[in-house]
């Protein structure tokens, strides 16, 4: 893996205009996130015509009255337009943070959640579900988890950090170790609670879903992924040196030890911000790095952003459909995700063997 | 033959009935109490008369006071046993019974293999095989809620050996008051074992694993069905009131829950039948479609199941756009109290519903999850409080009580 690896950056960064595959990149992802943004914005259970769409979303930035009545209205503004940004970005948060996992782990299994942030977010939610502090405020159970996030990667980062020395086996060995230790109080939590509505609550909580999406969300969880999204974005370059060589990279002036933890905090903030208001969403953060890696090769400069871009534009197809395949029912997002990215990345592998195998 | 009766049956009726009589003579002497073994002692009242208030702990040992029709005592004798065939074969030759019930009622009940078997041993046959009874059970567990409520409705409470810590919770559980003071057990198949029960009740959601486990381990388990309507309960109750040896009050309890079902059915008059929404919030919205306990409750109190009618079918989650889109006439929240008013007022702060009828009108009502979740004949209290709910104007001065316990 590492060796193919660092032939392919090699590559890459001697290959093609790095400027010009990521324009054409952001030209083309953010183009299509426009249309599903707004197809998404036009469908639902409840029957909105197109021109009360429109004119809503025209009234909204400043041009023109809408047309639509008011139940119209608060449909767009408060359901659906809260619920389509928040699937972006927490998409976005999904796909970039899942980059840097498998980039500074080396490793193609790495998933955002790897050094036991998502577990965190977990138990976190499950300590706010049981002691009832989620009927109180519905912002207690976002912060529940995003403090669980934050306590669960400070404590992985002080395992690696034992002795002073900090180490990237130990790190991985012990977020698995702080992930399952956390997965089990979860479990305990639902096992041995007497409370079915505790049960149920932590049952769906973990499931994933954008489905109670706010703006509230939406304000408080964007400028943490956006800070973590422009962070890691500026870091690529020196991610890129990373993998070629610590020592190459060092002697290119890159602080090794400060640029690997700088990008291994701010993926699990934004991870842990992306948990927080959705739940543990599997796949995306796992599967759409590997799918940009195919498409647009393993230089981190335009790897990262777009893996970014394609992770929100997955998660917002994904939740399109979660919303109206049963409509006025809807699936849980994880299972759209798994069900139509699964087979797609399946045919990206076969189609692509013989890069597959440089990866 | 003679009118289609085989003269050797007539035979063996006469001869059983000759000795059937001799053992009633016998059992009358020594307990002059059970040679009485009428139905029902109640006389046929108006619907106000059939109401009264909440049950009072010395009102528990009486019946309820509701209208049961006066049954016929029949006295079924079963074909008589040849004299050669050992007591064992029981299943094939019945030794003579003398009940004082209408026995033909069990005639079709699935899972009593001889419905002319009153006597002990009996059998009865799930899908989890053929089990023999020898004597009535005095150590039953039962491994669901609805199942363990309704022999709470059939046998002394005491004789159900344990229940788990969820059947204490008064919001989700009818037998909550039971269950509080009784032995408590988790979900170790091994502390059933423990229990030594005579016979396991497993329901349809009882994972087949365990059901395995206890079969393994030598207790007997019949997989009793679980309806998602009380009148689909019925053959149910009689099942396992055959299983535990307590026909008369199975009897009893399907009278009453048919008696109930028709005091609602007589007083409803639906020209413009409400569309109702069941919905409950457990981090996500979920509502309550075709095939579900509350979506036959509402149809069973005169409305029209308004998920069901979208097509949403068993328990799907719904959005706030979906529930404006369902566009139900009336809300109905089966959750615990704490989180359903949260919900409710969720609901009712939302700019997206305030067209929505249910809202419009202020028809958003916290209904008591235990009478519309859990699957027994106490689903007929969600009817009965579901019609109140629909047609105050209907029920007003119909004061519905809840089911008793044993004894009735």
């Amino acid at each position: 893996m590492l060796e193919n690896e660092l032939k392919s950056v090699r590559h890459e960064m001697t290959g093609p205009s790095v400027t010009k595959r990521l324009y054409a990149g952001v030209v083309l992802l953010g183009g299509a996130t426009f249309v599903v943004s707004l197809i998404a914005v036009s469908v639902g259970p409840f029957s909105v015509p197109f021109s009360s769409t429109f004119s809503t979303m025209l009234d909204l930035v400043g041009f023109g009255n809408s047309t639509a009545d008011p139940t119209e209205q608060a449909i767009i503004q408060s359901i659906r337009l809260p619920r389509i940004f928040l699937a972006f970005i927490v998409g976005a948060a999904l796909g970039i943070s899942g980059g840097v996992m498998q980039a500074l782990f080396r490793n193609s299994m790495a998933d955002p959640g790897i050094i036991g942030v998502s577990s965190g977010g977990g138990a976190g939610a499950v300590f706010v579900i049981a002691l009832g502090l989620n009927t109180l405020s519905a912002f207690f159970l976002p912060l529940g988890a995003f403090i669980g996030s934050m306590i669960a990667m400070t404590v992985v980062f002080l395992i690696a950090n034992v002795g002073g020395r900090f180490s990237m086996a130990t790190l991985l060995l012990g977020g698995i170790a702080v992930s399952s230790f956390l997965s089990a109080i979860t479990t305990a939590v639902i096992i041995l609670t007497d409370d079915l509505t505790v049960q149920r609550q932590i049952i769906f909580w973990i499931a994933g879903g954008v489905d109670t999406a706010r703006w509230e969300a939406v304000q408080i969880a964007s400028p943490v992924i956006l800070l973590g999204l422009i962070i890691t974005i500026f870091a690529a370059r020196d991610l890129n040196l990373l993998l070629v060589s610590e020592d190459e990279a060092r002697s290119l002036g890159v602080r090794v030890g400060l640029v690997r933890s700088v990008l291994m905090i701010s993926a699990s903030l934004i991870t842990g911000a992306a948990v927080a208001f959705s739940g543990i969403i599997a796949f995306v953060g796992l599967v759409v790095p590997h799918v940009m890696r195919l498409i647009v090769g393993a230089d981190h400069r335009v790897l990262l952003p777009l893996s970014a871009l394609a992770g929100g534009l997955f998660l917002l197809v994904a939740d399109t459909a979660a919303r109206i395949i049963l409509s006025p029912a809807e699936l849980r997002v994880g299972i759209v995700t798994a069900m139509f990215g699964a087979p797609f990345f399946v045919y990206l592998l076969v189609k692509n063997r013989s890069r597959v195998s440089m990866l | 033959m003679l009118l289609g009766i085989k003269s050797s049956n007539l035979v063996g009726f006469f001869i059983g009935l000759v000795l059937l009589t001799c053992v009633a003579c016998d059992a009358s002497e020594a307990n002059p109490e059970k040679t009485s073994l009428k139905l029902s002692t109640a006389t046929p009242v108006s619907v106000e008369t059939v109401t009264r208030s909440q049950p009072t702990p010395t009102s528990e040992s009486s019946l309820p006071a509701t209208v049961l029709p006066t049954s016929t005592v029949t006295v079924v004798a079963s074909t008589t046993a040849s004299a050669s065939e050992p007591a064992s074969t029981r299943t094939a030759h019945p030794a003579p019974t003398e009940v004082g019930f209408d026995a033909n009622r069990f005639k079709d009940v699935p899972g009593i293999v001889d419905a002319t078997n009153f006597g002990w041993p009996r059998d009865i046959e799930t899908s989890e095989g053929l089990v023999t009874l020898e004597k009535p059970p005095t150590r039953v567990h039962s491994l669901s809620l609805g199942h363990t409520e309704i022999l709470a409705a059939l046998m002394d409470f005491s004789k159900v050996s344990a229940v788990y810590s969820f059947f204490t919770d008064p919001e989700q559980s009818n037998i909550a008051d039971l269950s509080k003071s009784h032995n408590l057990i988790g979900f170790d198949p091994e502390e059933v074992v423990a229990l030594d029960p005579e016979i396991v009740i497993a329901s349809r959601f009882t994972d087949a694993d365990n059901v395995a486990l206890l079969k393994d381990s030598g207790i007997p388990v019949a997989r009793a069905s679980l309806e998602n309507s009380a009148l689909g309960n019925v053959p149910n109750i009689m099942l396992i009131g055959y299983m535990v040896g307590a026909e008369e009050e199975a009897l009893l309890l399907a009278d009453e829950i048919e008696h109930r079902m028709q005091v609602v059915g007589d007083i409803l008059d639906v020209n413009d039948p409400p569309r109702v929404l069941s919905i409950s919030k457990f981090t996500s919205i979920f509502a309550a479609g075709s095939d579900s306990t509350e979506g036959g409750i509402i149809e069973q109190a005169g409305g029209v199941n308004a998920a069901a009618d979208s097509g949403i079918e068993g328990h799907q989650q719904v959005t706030i756009e979906g529930i404006a889109a369902i566009n139900p006439d009336v809300i109905v929240v089966p959750q615990p109290l704490d989180g359903a008013n949260v919900f409710i007022n969720e609901l009712k702060s939302s700019p997206v519903l305030s067209e929505v009828p249910a809202l419009k009108n202020d028809r958003i009502y916290y209904v008591l999850p235990k009478y519309h979740t859990t699957l027994s004949h106490w689903n007929v209290r969600g009817v009965e409080q579901m019609a109140a709910l629909l047609f105050p104007s209907d029920f007003q001065g119909v004061d519905m009580n809840d089911f008793s316990h044993y004894p009735r």
